[in-house]
């Protein structure tokens, strides 16, 4: 790993009441395993060890199960869901007088690899952003926050789609949920935030709007890999990474596809 | 290729026909990013006219399968000719679209959700 140091909060607390399942969310298995491991897993390869999951909701579970598969992982403790920004305050004496990166990361997010990760850690090293966003942009957006820029093209706020007006419900650039934060900016901002929004939580992504207030740069990381972006809330998120993990297979059978339809064409003359 | 769209009780049905494969990936990405582009997500795809279809021709329809799935919609297909049946099962496309008999049972397995 080059750069800075860096540390990731992988958010894990949620309980995923969509699910229709009393096993916390962050345990439902894509591909076999619990997704919080595939996300875990893509930290590391990212060059991330130091890793702080915040858990929750069926904690002894997540813990244990994290816990059989890797050691070192340190746990922070959401009792109360306040939303996501609350999720990180909780780890904030991990963070304290930690100079580095900080990358937050869902757990419900198991199709994030770990080039991408690495992308938006490094976008930070290389502008000295104060936070970095990993976006997307579709032509029909999910309910993701919306990334407001204003007439520069700097990115001034996220506004969650349940709080956005139309207009910025007609942005196609969205926020995927994973970024990279400087970890002093972080904590400064996560004490700055408030709860005045629909849902009445503390939400990480006010603390770009805070940073972007203060003067501070945020930068963005653009994926054009859709599957990334899914965050596992519901059965039927869960059956669209079933069906991400068969396309993985078709792809690499187009060669031979390749080969069946050039015996199949008519040939010339 | 011919690319064929009609719209039916709020659902785009698209209908191919000839080769789906990279000489004309260009065209056929193209219709299907003006059907993003109007906002619909509900998409019946018509495959009874195709003759031939390629890894490029393929990649065209799982990613306008990613692009609606995300969101609120789906990618559903029926009329398959037999090589692209063999195809499907072939690469395990079939266990990602949701495949139907006729037209008129695609259209319909939006119902409970119908809307672009």
């Amino acid at each position: 790993m080059t750069g800075r140091a860096a540390k990731a909060v992988l958010l894990a607390a949620g309980q995923g009441k969509r699910m229709g399942s009393d096993l916390p969310k962050v345990l439902h298995p894509v591909d076999g395993k619990p997704m919080v491991i595939h996300c875990l897993e893509a930290s590391m390869a990212a060059g991330i060890d130091d890793v702080i999951l915040v858990v929750g909701v069926g904690r002894d579970l997540v813990t244990d199960a994290v816990d059989d598969a890797y050691d070192g992982v340190e746990y922070a403790f959401q009792d109360e869901q306040l939303g996501t920004g609350h999720a990180v305050m909780q780890a904030r004496s991990f963070l304290d007088g930690f100079e580095g990166n900080v990358a937050v990361l869902y757990g419900d997010m198991p199709m994030l690899t770990a080039e991408t990760i690495r992308s938006v850690v490094d976008r930070r090293d290389a502008t000295g952003a104060a936070a970095v966003v990993l976006t997307i942009e579709l032509e029909n957006p999910p309910d993701f926050g919306r990334i407001v820029r204003n007439g520069d093209g700097r990115v001034v706020a996220i506004v969650e789609a349940r709080d956005a007006t139309a207009e910025q419900l007609a942005v196609r650039e969205v926020n995927v949920g994973a970024y990279c934060f400087d970890a002093a900016a972080l904590l400064g901002a996560l004490d700055r935030l408030g709860s005045a929004n629909a849902q009445g939580e503390y939400y990480l992504t006010d603390v770009i709007g805070i940073l972007a207030a203060d003067g501070a740069l945020v930068e963005t990381v653009v994926t054009e890999n859709i599957e990334e972006t899914l965050g596992i809330n519901d059965p039927e998120h869960l059956d669209f990474a079933e069906k991400l993990r068969h396309i993985r297979y078709a792809e690499k059978m187009y060669p031979r596809v390749d080969a069946l339809a050039r015996e199949r064409r008519p040939k010339p003359g | 290729m011919e690319v064929t769209t009609e719209r039916e009780d709020g659902v785009a049905v698209v209908a191919l026909k000839g080769a789906v494969d990279a000489e004309h990936a260009d065209h056929l990405r193209a219709a299907f990013g003006e059907l993003l582009a109007a906002g619909v997500h509900n998409i019946v795809i018509d495959l009874s006219g195709v003759v031939v279809v390629d890894g490029t021709g393929l990649a065209e329809l799982v990613n306008l399968f990613k692009r609606v799935r995300i969101g609120p919609g789906d990618v559903r297909l029926y009329g398959f000719p037999t090589w692209v049946t063999v195809i499907f099962a072939m690469t395990r496309l079939n266990k990602v679209f949701d495949r139907f008999e006729t037209r008129e049972a695609a259209v319909a397995s939006f119902a409970p959700a119908a809307g672009t």
